[in-house]
C-alpha cells in the first residue's frame, strides 16, 4: 500500500520536475513552453486580482453550479419517472445509450444562434450534457432495490413515502452519487468547453483569448487552475463514491 | 444495463419509434416559437442539406479522415497499455487513479497547447482527437485484462504455451467482449474531441463549417450539419453494436454495460 502511494506520488511528481527542469534549461522551445513555476505564479497574482475573480473565475463556477444542480435535479426526477415506468425506461433506454455517441457541443452554436452569447447558452449545453448520466444511474439505483429490503418495508406497513425515504432512497444512494459524480465532472467540461469556443467572459474564453494573444503566461495560469479544480472536484467526489459503495457492500 | 426482452413488442416498439417524431415536432414548435432568423424548421435545415451537400462534402470528408486516424491511434495505444498495465496487478492499483482523473479533467483545455506544438495542421487535431478518445480503452482494456481468471493461463501453462501464444489464444478473446465497449466508447468521445478542435481553430471539417455559419447566422445550415453529424456519430455506432451482439451470441453475455 505504502510503495504503491509513493509510486503514485512519483509518477505525478517526476514527470512535472522534468518539465520545469527542461523549461528552464531552455530544452524546450520557449514560444511554446513556459516553466511551470511561472504558471504557478501567474496564477497565484491573477487569483489575487479581484477584477479577475469577479469577472472571469466567478462566472463560470456559477454557470457550473447551475448546470450541476440543474442535471442533478431534473436527472433524478426523471430517473425515478423511469424507474416506476417500465414502459418509459425501455422505450428510452436505447437512446439514452445513444445520447454519449453524438457530439453534443456540435449543438451550441444553434443555442448561440437562439439565446445570443451569454450565460443561458453555457448553461443550457452544459446541463443538457450531464443530465443523461444522473438519469441511468438514479434509474439503475432505483431498480435494483434488493426485494427483500422493500419486503421488510412492507411488512413494516411503510407508506409508499416512507418507503422512498427509508428504503429505496439509502440502497439507490450510492448509484445515484456515481451518477452525480459524473455529472459533476461533465458540467465542469460542458461549461469549459463551450465558453471556450466562443463566449465572452469566463476561464474558457480566457484560454482562448490569451491563446489568440500569444499571452503564454495567462494562457497556461488558466488551463492549469481549470485541471486543477477538476482534479481536486472529481479527486474528492471519487473518495466519497468509493466510501459510500463500500459500506453499501457490508451491509 | 442487460437489455431485457420486453413484454408487449408492440407498444414498446410504437414508443420508440415516436420519441424520434416527438423530437422532430418539438424542433418544429422551437422553429414556431422562435422563428426566423435565429432558428430554422426541419424541412428549411433538410432542403439546406440536401443544397448543400456537396458542398459540404470536402468538409466532412476531413472530419472523416481525422477521425478514423485518431480512433485508430487511441486504439493502439490505449489496447497496447491497457493491455500491459493489466497484466500486471501493482501497476493496475498504481495507474487506476491517475488515469480516472486524466480521463474525466477537461482536456479541452490542452488544446492551444496542441496547436502552439503542431500549428492548425492534421497532426493537431488528431492528437487532440486521440487524447480523448485514449483513456477510455486504456481503462476497460486494463481492467478487462485485470479480470481475467487465473485459471485460464494455467490451462495455456500446462500446454506450454509462449507468452505471445498465451495473448492470441487466450488473452485477447478473453478481453475482446469489453474491449468491444471500449472502443465504442473511446471512438464516441474521438469525435467529440474532433468537433470541439475544428470549431476552436481549423481551417476544415465539420466543426469548423459550424462555426462559418455561425459568423454568417444560416441556422438551417447548422442544423443540417449537426443531422449529419448525428448521422456519422449513429453509422458507426451501430458497427460497434452489431459487433457486440454477434459476440454476445457467441461468447454470451458480458459484463455490465459502461456509459
Amino acid at each position: 500500500m505504502r510503495l504503491q502511494r509513493l509510486t503514485q506520488v512519483l509518477i505525478v511528481v517526476v514527470p512535472l520536475l522534468a518539465y520545469e527542469l527542461a523549461a528552464r534549461l531552455g530544452l524546450l522551445d520557449p514560444l511554446t513552453f513556459i516553466p511551470l513555476s511561472e504558471m504557478v505564479v501567474t496564477l497565484v497574482e491573477n487569483l489575487a486580482d479581484p477584477a479577475f475573480l469577479i469577472g472571469q473565475v466567478w462566472p463560470t463556477l456559477l454557470e457550473m453550479l447551475i448546470s450541476f444542480i440543474g442535471a442533478a435535479l431534473f436527472g433524478i426526477a426523471i430517473g425515478i419517472l423511469l424507474w416506476r415506468s417500465n414502459y418509459l425506461y425501455y422505450v428510452t433506454q436505447p437512446y439514452l445509450l445513444l445520447f454519449y455517441a453524438v457530439p453534443f457541443f456540435a449543438i451550441y452554436p444553434i443555442f448561440i444562434s437562439i439565446f445570443g452569447l451569454g450565460p443561458f447558452p453555457v448553461i443550457t449545453v452544459a446541463l443538457l450534457f450531464s443530465m443523461p448520466m444522473v438519469v441511468v444511474n438514479t434509474a439503475i439505483g432505483f431498480r435494483e432495490t434488493r426485494e427483500v429490503l422493500v419486503k421488510v418495508g412492507r411488512s413494516f406497513n411503510l407508506s409508499f413515502g416512507q418507503l422512498l425515504i427509508h428504503v429505496f432512497f439509502p440502497a439507490a444512494w450510492p448509484q445515484i452519487f456515481t451518477g452525480l459524480r459524473l455529472a459533476a465532472a461533465y458540467s465542469i467540461i460542458g461549461v469549459i468547453a463551450t465558453e471556450f469556443i466562443l463566449s465572452s467572459r469566463g476561464i474558457g474564453y480566457t484560454i482562448s483569448f490569451a491563446y489568440n494573444n500569444f499571452d503564454l503566461n495567462n494562457m497556461y495560469a488558466a488551463v492549469l487552475l481549470v485541471n486543477i479544480f477538476a482534479t481536486v472536484v472529481i479527486a474528492i467526489l471519487e473518495h466519497f463514491e468509493t466510501r459510500l459503495h463500500r459500506q453499501s457492500d457490508h451491509r | 444495463m442487460a437489455a431485457t426482452n420486453a413484454p408487449r413488442l408492440t407498444s414498446y416498439t410504437v414508443g420508440r419509434y415516436a420519441i424520434p417524431i416527438i423530437l422532430l415536432i418539438l424542433w418544429e414548435a422551437v422553429y414556431l416559437i422562435v422563428g426566423r432568423p435565429a432558428m430554422a424548421s426541419p424541412l428549411q435545415s433538410v432542403s439546406d442539406l440536401v443544397t448543400n451537400f456537396g458542398a459540404w462534402l470536402p468538409d466532412i470528408g476531413a472530419t472523416l479522415l481525422a477521425l478514423l486516424i485518431s480512433f485508430v491511434l487511441a486504439t493502439v495505444v490505449g489496447v497496447t497499455m491497457g493491455f500491459l498495465i493489466g497484466l500486471s496487478r501493482f501497476w493496475t492499483q498504481v495507474l487506476s487513479p491517475i488515469l480516472v482523473v486524466l480521463y474525466s479533467i477537461p482536456k479541452v483545455t490542452l488544446y492551444p497547447i496542441l496547436l502552439l506544438l503542431f500549428g492548425l495542421t492534421l497532426q493537431g487535431r488528431v492528437a487532440f482527437s486521440a487524447l480523448h478518445g485514449v483513456f477510455p480503452i486504456l481503462i476497460i482494456c486494463m481492467e478487462a485484462t485485470r479480470a481475467i481468471p487465473g485459471i485460464y493461463l494455467k490451462v495455456g501453462d500446462s500446454y506450454r504455451m509462449s507468452f505471445l501464444q498465451k495473448a492470441r489464444h487466450i488473452l485477447i478473446p478473453a478481453i475482446i467482449p469489453q474491449l468491444v465497449v471500449g472502443l465504442r466508447t473511446g471512438f464516441n468521445l474521438c469525435f467529440l474531441g474532433l468537433i470541439l478542435a475544428e470549431m476552436f481553430a481549423s481551417y476544415q471539417g465539420i466543426g469548423h463549417a459550424l462555426m462559418r455559419y455561425v459568423e454568417s447566422n444560416r441556422p438551417s445550415a447548422i442544423l443540417g450539419l449537426i443531422l449529419v453529424i448525428v448521422f456519422i456519430a449513429f453509422f458507426f455506432t451501430f458497427l460497434f453494436l452489431i459487433w457486440q451482439e454477434r459476440n454476445e451470441l457467441r461468447i454470451g453475455k458480458s459484463g455490465s454495460e459502461v456509459l
